[in-house]
């Protein structure tokens, strides 16, 4: 790939500016007298080309610089000292003997890696050079973490890149990941936060791709990813204004006699699961009802309620005469595996070379039925041909199969009733395992784990890509290259879901009879198929090179269309055969007969865009670059079809300046830049023709006569002024490296500004006019914050070790906000948004925990209902506008809510002799999380509690009457079962966490051993991700999603009962032949 | 040159792969002229309106609104009656709902404006009676739409006509009108609409309005207006608005009102029938009144299991609901839970239950069932009572054991509400109670069916719904969602109601035709007739009792200004049945439903606030409600 970008990055210029320029181009040829050619090539210590390195004469200071393949040639005479320079590298000096090809293996200074080629928008750039705020994560460094899900792999390893894994759930890939906050989620018609956020652009080999592409990527088949956070990214114009992360694959290296290697690795993995919630047992459900029932004054028992639950019935299960059931027990397992196997080969000579890939991943699940279950394959074949002279192909394919098998049950209605249940209940009628109990809303966790009764959805997904590259030098012009690229894309997504009808008993002790209530009825099968194809072609020119041994030129310029098709349907039967296929549907019942298609998945849709950049510097020192991309879409009003959006980004090398060089060694400050962006870029995302007038069918409608009719409804009030929001980024930064790379790193400041976030102008528009708006640009906000990066490389004696530290910090304010004019000046204090931060939390702020009825009556500010209902252990909280009485009003902001604020990673990396070691920490802080439901109080919906809620307020008696201002009490952290819950920021709760996600222990077995059975390395491993997790909240893992905002998607945390994370413990070994 | 052909074809291939046009519009977008133009497309612009109307339907919630595409469409339990008494169970008390949910179906009512202003100039597209058709339909529409606006808030903004979206931001303020233009607005539109529409003869198309569905909702309509007119000027809370007419109508135009309500309802006459299609059964037929299709229908709104959007991405209204699975117990379903439960209270409208001996001591009953002999077969056809039996399964409600019973129930009543529910140290007590599990000596202590005190998912009145239940279903296609009955939103017995209450508050000649008017109800109920001394109190609670569940309840005692006083701290009571293992016998006990919720209402809930939003955003809407 290096090889391939390289030319990637070759220059194209306008041709006047190639007219000007040419001359010296020319004048250059005539260098030397009387001197033969003399050739090299120079690599690295890993044998790998070095493209671009410098080879200069010692004495007239004239040179050039190295090709992709690191070869070059330059005339010299016998005696000529030739020196050879690259930055991270120490220099090579070499005395010409006269019609020698030479080969210099060049030597990196200590941990520097200025030369690494960075992948950026269309192109590469040495890091040297990268004016951007631009973050790599090599291949080597991202598969030290384990994990079934690319993204999250990248977890901690790149600053700014904020990411959530929300559960493990197999096949899920439910990971909320943004660039530096940008991408937040917007509001719809009603001001509500609709959603997700945005994620930001993934470009697959130049092929923008979806977010879940990006998870079900087979690691191995990754060379590096880019994650593009500033103006840099806006030469992906409309789509890039939310962060660009480009991924590119592996391609095949270029061994002298053609060999390939073959490696094939293995990894078994343990999955553990994170804070699986505990529920109570029968004696502690009882004793909780109780309290309860005593505590309740909400539905105005105008006396203590009797009892539910007496002592003798309660001694009955403490005594275990009868058994209580832990629902969640009795369906999940403590530990799941994960398998991964992987096999490429790699190879090739100077005419082609080639990288093959195939991945097999599977991945079970907590539940002892293990009916969620997950399985991949991948596949790779990246080759690329020297087909003749100046003439270069590449062909990439690759593609996945997926399948996600479940029960017919949500996931989350599974914990719900693990986690409610009554434990007095049992699974199975009369405890005979025949017959599955009947429990409320027909949830009985046991079997709706189980496929074989409730039925097995199939989710199945196939993707291929198929990628044609061809690369021509144009001769005549040096530096100058044709490029053309076309790229297919398919995707299916084919689904089956089996509903099944199944029985549910209760058993009846005075008959000892078993009845049976049929429950899912009728059993359906649906079928659901999706459809896309996109296909992308690429046309570009492609310039570079140095002039006057001093101005280096790059320059690109391309054509690019898209187009872009999705279709899809379903259909469902009601089936009575028990055969679940469509065939077989009850023809008699129409009923349950649907056929239906998702208009949301009919797309079609053509995006055209032409793109320029140019890059200068002077020596290495001065530095500049421009670009600019124009972007189309069939999506857009023809009003608003093409939009502009350039960037420039300027540096300056203040290391390779001469009067830095005297004034502090090169060696003590090797790297010092100081880089500055500013870019305007784009997001489409929340345009869907709204610049259409007229009628949507068919839509809602309505019975009539007994058959439905669908309705048309009106799409609005066309907006053809509608376009897409603009964001303003501006980054300034600055990179250094000090003692050769013993200590490097970089800051980063950015602002950035969003304007034209659609909205719709509702808010001052009176209902009565009943006008049904489209949205129009009116919002604003910006988001502005750092990124902090520091390394360390040292080798003492055999250790070589490495740290390297991040810090991202982000904030989001809202700009302008269109609101409906508040009703007071207090309303304008609490729900006007104009600029305000966002994600802010309102809540009443804890007091405490009154401790006495003394406290109580002597407690002057009314909680509610003259705090005649108080018990001790309740929670108070602050009036804060002193008006005796808490209520609405005295809600402050008191956190901030969502993805963390700021981020932060820690890699530490060593080696000894055979053996390495990598440890990563990964942490947020200025997070907050409030749990729901079960997790935030007992006996909800008055079911069970978990067992934490144990630990509470209540009487030392258990008879005695709480209200009784002599009755003893036992404190707790909690309050009595049946107080109000913790509200406030006493429910909200600093999530601030730090966690080993990965931690890994190799091996490698001595190669003096491995050599005579024909194998070049072996490594084995052990590895484990989550290991332990620092945080100060109790009861769940800290990115596991608790309430969500009342405006937001509910789906984001499933009322806390999503799929909980895991931890894993892997083993595992790389075999290379 | 062999390079030349390799880029010339590769050239070729990428160039061939993209000849796509920037004009690509997104499928299933249909033009103006497209929509009125083509009658399949002006039926489903019809089917659009219907499916917006605001129907209190089996799925909407008085707090909520119209839960066409809300998750909570299953809840069918959250009632309007469940505020007013009729029911309890769900809400907390009236306070939970009686402020409304910030209803303001503008956009749909621009719909209909749409309609009526665009169809008639593609009026040459069909027949003028098809325009006509629709168009009455339209009107329909609108002034259902108004009176679902009038009766929660008073007056309102009337908008005619399709409002410029360019027009100017002041004119854009629509101002407040009278409650009583409104309702003269209503009457006006409903005349309009039986003036357009032609007479359907014996083909009442169902699910849309037909000619005399017109009249039979003005008559409703005409009937708030007047008794607004003649109640509220005695009770209520003094603003602003009503200064201004916004809220409240003079007395003095009470009898116009009676008089077109009474009229109106007049024109109905002859178009429908008091369904008999059971008889003789009374109850069975009451029952299938409410199940089989007949010619006391007005207006429906109907359902089906295979609407397409159902659940989808735009859910509409014409999905299955849940009355079935929500309305009675687990065991006769397949699903859900029950949380609403008439109260004695209801039941008692139609006379006390014989359950006390005149000496004070409960009457033994061998038999739960046996309680319901000689009972109105109206009240049996709409609640069901312990030991009634639904697709073969007795609901076998039950409180609790006693040992042995002696005394007044009255005197038990005192006592045993506070025993502890204990079922293991049964051999020193003589009542036993327990939750679902509980047996005692081989016998379940409460019913399968209840009652329950620690959920609220089986009765704890002693009632369950029975009016709309269908029978018919097998218990395993009683789950959420599975129910198609279709909602009867006007039928011909409220006609008659509306004018028997017109009439006699129209009093003088009028008044026989009250009389028989209820005495059609009376009789098709298989209850005694009403006699000529008869008062408005018996015409009202025959209102009560012909409409129960029917979401008429809330907004009769509010009209009629009687809420303040019928839900004063009111608390509601239960029948509980309890076994008398020593005698073999049951009792039934008259006590306070088991989790005492407490109704009250504030005088100023006799209008809604209007929508705080849009104060916000019109200063034109002010003054809002007095209380407010």
């Amino acid at each position: 790939m290096k090889k391939l970008n390289f030319f990637g990055r070759a220059a194209w210029l306008s041709a006047i500016l190639c007219l000007i320029l040419l001359r010296p181009l020319s004048a250059q040829k005539t260098e030397g007298g009387g001197p033969s050619p003399f050739k090299g090539k120079i690599t690295n210590d890993k044998g790998e080309p070095l493209a671009g390195a410098s080879v200069r004469h010692k004495n007239s200071n004239k040179g050039i610089t190295t090709d992709t393949y690191g070869e070059f040639t330059i005339s010299a005479k016998p005696g000529d000292i030739i020196v050879i320079s690259f930055i991270g590298y120490a220099e090579v000096s070499h005395v010409v003997a006269g019609g020698e090809n030479i080969h210099v293996t060049m030597k990196p200074v200590s941990g520097a890696n200025l030369n690494d080629v960075i992948v950026v928008g269309y192109g590469t750039q040495k890091k040297a050079n990268v004016l951007g705020a631009v973050s790599v994560v090599k291949a080597e460094d991202l598969v030290v973490t384990k994990n079934e899900s690319v993204v999250n792999m990248l977890s901690g390893k790149v600053p700014g890149l904020r990411i959530q894994q929300m559960s493990s759930e197999p096949g899920s890939f439910n990971t909320q990941f943004d660039i530096r906050g940008f991408g937040s989620a917007i509001n719809d018609a009603s001001g509500n936060v609709t959603g997700n956020p945005t994620p930001p652009l993934i470009i697959i080999d130049g092929v923008p791709r979806g977010s879940g592409d990006l998870a079900r990527m087979d690691p191995s088949e990754i060379d590096n990813v880019s994650v593009l956070k500033d103006a840099s990214a806006a030469i992906y114009g409309v789509k890039a204004a939310n962060g660009v992360i480009l991924v590119t694959t592996k391609r095949g290296g270029r061994n002298a006699n053609g060999k390939f290697n073959i490696t094939y690795s293995v990894n078994q993995s343990w999955q553990q699961f994170l804070d699986v919630p505990d529920p109570v047992n029968a004696v502690q459900y009882m004793e909780l009802w109780n309290e309860n029932a005593q505590r309740n004054f909400g539905n105005n028992v105008t006396g203590t309620a009797p009892k539910a639950y007496s002592d003798s019935t309660i001694a009955l299960y403490a005594s275990g005469k009868l058994h209580s059931t832990n629902w969640m027990k009795a369906i999940t397992r403590p530990l799941a595996p994960e398998t991964q196997h992987n096999l490429n080969m790699s190879g090739g000579n100077d005419k082609v070379n080639y990288f093959f890939d195939l991945g097999y991943l599977t991945q079970g699940s907590l539940f002892k039925t293990n009916s969620i279950n997950y399985n991949r394959w991948n596949f790779r074949s990246n080759v690329n041909v020297n087909i003749t002279k100046g003439l270069r192909g590449a062909a990439l394919v690759s593609g996945y199969t997926d399948t996600k098998n479940a029960p017919n049950s949500a996931v989350w209605t599974i914990f719900k009733y693990a986690e409610n249940l009554v434990p007095t209940d049992q699974p199975y009628a009369n405890n005979n395992p025949k017959y599955p109990s009947l429990e409320p809303d027909n949830a009985n966790p046991v079997v709706m784990t189980n496929s074989d009764i409730v039925g097995q959805n199939i989710y199945k997904n196939k993707n291929f890509q198929g990628q044609l590259n061809l690369e021509y030098d144009i001769p005549g012009i040096t530096g100058l290259m044709a490029k053309a690229m076309y790229n297919y894309g398919y995707s299916v997504a084919d689904n089956t879901i089996v509903n099944k009808s199944f029985n549910l008993y209760t058993y009846d002790q005075g008959t000892q009879t078993y009845n049976a209530t049929l429950v899912h009825s009728p059993s359906t099968v649906q079928r659901q198929y999706y459809t896309n194809t996109n296909t992308l072609m690429q046309l570009s020119l492609n310039y570079r090179h140095q002039f006057g041994g001093a101005h280096n030129v790059t320059g690109l310029v391309l054509y690019e269309e898209g187009y872009n098709t999705g279709d899809n349907f379903q259909a469902q039967e009601s089936f009575s055969l028990g055969l679940p296929y469509l065939f077989a549907g009850n023809a008699g019942d129409a009923n349950y007969r649907t056929v239906g298609q998702d208009k949301n998945g009919l797309v079609n849709l053509v995006t055209r865009s032409v793109v320029g950049r140019l890059d200068y510097d002077y020596k290495g020192r001065y530095l500049a670059e421009f670009s600019f991309r124009e972007d189309a879409s069939s999506k857009f009003s023809p009003l608003k079809r093409w939009g502009f959006f350039p960037a420039g980004l300027i540096g300056w090398r203040l290391s390779n300046e001469p009067f830095m060089e005297s004034l502090i060694a090169p060696n003590v400050l090797t790297n010092l830049k100081i880089r500055a962006s500013y870019g305007l870029l784009g997001d489409d995302q929340a345009l869907n023709y709204q610049w259409i007038s007229g009628y949507n069918y068919p839509g809602p409608g309505a019975v009539i006569n007994g058959s439905y009719v669908s309705g048309v409804n009106a799409l609005g009030v066309p907006n053809l002024a509608l376009t897409w929001m603009q964001s303003k980024t501006f980054n300034a930064g600055v990179d250094f490296d000090l003692f050769n790379g013993l200590i490097g790193g970089s800051f980063d400041y950015f602002i950035r500004k969003r304007t034209g976030i659609p909205f719709f102008p509702t808010a001052q528009l009176p209902g009565t006019s009943g006008i049904q708006v489209s949205q129009a640009n009116l919002n604003g906000d910006k988001t502005n914050g750092i990124e902090l990066v520091l390394t360390h490389h040292h080798i003492i004696r055999k250790v070589s070790y490495t740290i390297s530290g991040n810090l991202g910090v982000s904030r989001i304010k809202h700009g302008y906000f269109e609101e409906t004019r508040a009703a007071s000046q207090y309303d304008q204090y609490k729900n006007s948004l104009t600029d305000r931060y966002s994600n802010i939390w309102w809540g009443y702020l804890y007091g405490g925990q009154f401790s006495s009825y003394s406290q109580i009556y002597g407690y002057n500010i009314n909680t509610g209902a003259g705090n005649q209902s108080v018990v001790p252990g309740d929670y108070y909280y602050q009036d804060i506008n002193h008006d005796g009485v808490i209520d609405a009003k005295d809600q402050v902001p008191i956190a901030t809510r969502d993805l963390p604020i700021v981020n932060f990673g820690l890699t530490l990396g060593a080696s000894w002799n055979n053996f390495d070691i990598s440890v990563l920490l990964q942490g947020a802080t200025d997070y907050h999380v409030q749990f729901a439901e079960q997790l935030a109080a007992p006996l909800q919906y008055q079911r069970s509690a978990l067992i934490e809620f144990m630990n509470r307020w209540h009487t030392a008696d258990p008879n005695a009457n709480m209200f009784d201002p002599n009755t003893v009490w036992v404190s707790g952290n909690y309050p009595t079962t049946g107080s109000p819950a913790a509200d406030g920021s006493k429910a909200v709760q600093n999530a601030t966490y730090m966690r080993i996600k990965t931690l890994e222990i190799g091996y490698a077995l001595p190669k003096k051993l491995l050599g005579k059975i024909g194998i070049q390395n072996i490594r084995i491993y052990i590895n484990s991700y989550n290991l332990a997790t620092l945080t100060g909240m109790k009861y769940s893992d800290p990115e596991h999603p608790g309430q969500v905002n009342n405006n937001q998607d509910w789906n984001i945390s499933q009322g806390g009962y999503l799929y909980p994370l895991n931890r894993t413990f892997s083993a595992g070994a790389a075999v290379s032949f | 040159m062999q390079k030349i052909n390799y880029i010339a074809v590769i050239l070729a291939v990428c160039l061939l792969g993209s000849c796509h046009k920037l004009d690509l519009a997104p499928v299933g977008v249909i033009s103006d002229e497209n929509v009125f133009s083509n009658a399949n497309a002006v039926k489903a612009y019809m089917a659009d309106i219907y499916a917006n109307l605001p129907i209190e339907d089996f799925v909407y919630e008085p707090n909520q609104g119209f839960m066409a595409g809300n998750g909570g469409r299953w809840q069918c339990f959250y009632h309007t009656d469940a505020i007013d008494g009729e029911m309890v169970g769900p809400f907390g008390g009236t306070g939970d709902a009686a402020q409304g949910f910030g209803f303001w179906p503008y956009d749909k009512i621009r719909v209909i404006n749409v309609l009526i202003s665009k169809l008639p100039s593609y009026a040459s597209n069909f027949t003028a009676d098809q325009v006509n058709e629709w168009l009455g339909e339209a009107y329909f529409c609108r002034a259902y739409t108004y009176f679902a606006l009038v009766k929660r808030y008073g007056g309102v903004p009337i908008v005619r006509t399709v409002i410029d979206p360019n027009a100017s931001a002041a004119s854009l303020l629509v101002p407040r009108d009278k409650e009583e233009d409104v309702y003269n607005f209503i009457a006006s539109d409903f005349d309009s609409a039986y003036a357009l529409m032609k007479d359907p003869g014996n083909s009442v198309p169902q699910g849309t309005a037909s000619k005399y569905a017109a009249p039979a909702y003005k008559s409703r309509a005409m009937l708030y207006a007047g008794t607004i007119a003649r109640y509220g000027s005695a009770n209520y809370v003094d603003g602003d608005a009503r200064a201004k007419g916004f809220v409240g109508i003079p007395a003095a135009d009470a009898n116009t009102f009676f008089q077109a309500a009474y009229d109106a309802a007049k024109l109905v006459e002859g178009h429908f029938t008091l369904y008999t299609g059971g008889y003789p059964d009374k109850q069975q037929n009451y029952v299938d009144l409410f199940l089989k299709p007949n010619n006391e229908d007005i207006f429906l709104r109907q359902y089906t299991q295979s609407d397409p959007n159902t659940g989808g991405p735009t859910p509409d209204n014409g999905g299955p609901h849940s009355w079935d699975a929500t309305m009675t117990c687990r065991i006769m379903t397949a699903d859900g839970l029950s949380r609403a439960y008439p109260s004695e209270d209801f039941v008692e409208r139609f006379g006390a239950l014989p359950i006390v001996n005149p000496d004070g001591t409960p009457t033994r009953f061998s038999n739960r069932a046996d309680l319901m002999q000689g009972l109105e077969p109206r009240l049996l056809a709409t609640v069901y009572f312990p030991g009634a039996v639904l697709r073969g399964i007795p609901f076998d409600v039950q409180r609790g054991i006693y040992k042995t019973f002696t005394g007044s129930a009255a005197q038990e009543l005192q006592n045993n509400l506070t025993s502890p529910n204990d079922v293991q140290n049964g051999a020193n007590i003589n009542l036993w109670l327990g939750d679902i599990n509980a047996v005692v000596n081989g016998l379940d202590v409460i019913g399968r069916a209840g009652v329950s005190t620690n959920g609220d998912d089986l009765t704890r009145t002693g009632f369950y719904v029975r009016k709309y239940v269908d029978y018919n279903k097998a218990a395993s296609s009683c789950g959420l969602y599975q129910s198609t009955q279709s909602y009867i939103d006007m039928r011909y017995a409220e006609v008659l109601l509306n004018r028997a209450e017109a009439a006699m508050e129209l009093g003088g000649a009028a008044l026989a035709d009250a009389l028989s008017d209820i005495n059609q109800i009376r009789d098709r109920a298989g209850a005694p007739p009403a006699t000529a001394g008869m008062t408005i109190d018996t015409v009202r609670n025959e209102r009560c009792k012909e409409l129960a569940f029917e979401h008429q309840y809330w907004w009769d005692i509010r009209r009629w200004r009687t809420a303040d006083q019928v839900l004063n701290n009111r608390n509601m009571y239960a029948m509980l049945p309890y076994y008398i293992t020593s005698e073999n016998k049951y009792i039934f006990l008259k006590q306070l439903e088991p989790f005492k919720r407490t109704y009250n209402f504030q005088k100023n809930w006799y209008y809604e606030p209007l929508p705080g939003g849009e104060l916000g955003k019109n200063s034109h809407l002010f003054p809002n409600n007095p209380g407010y």
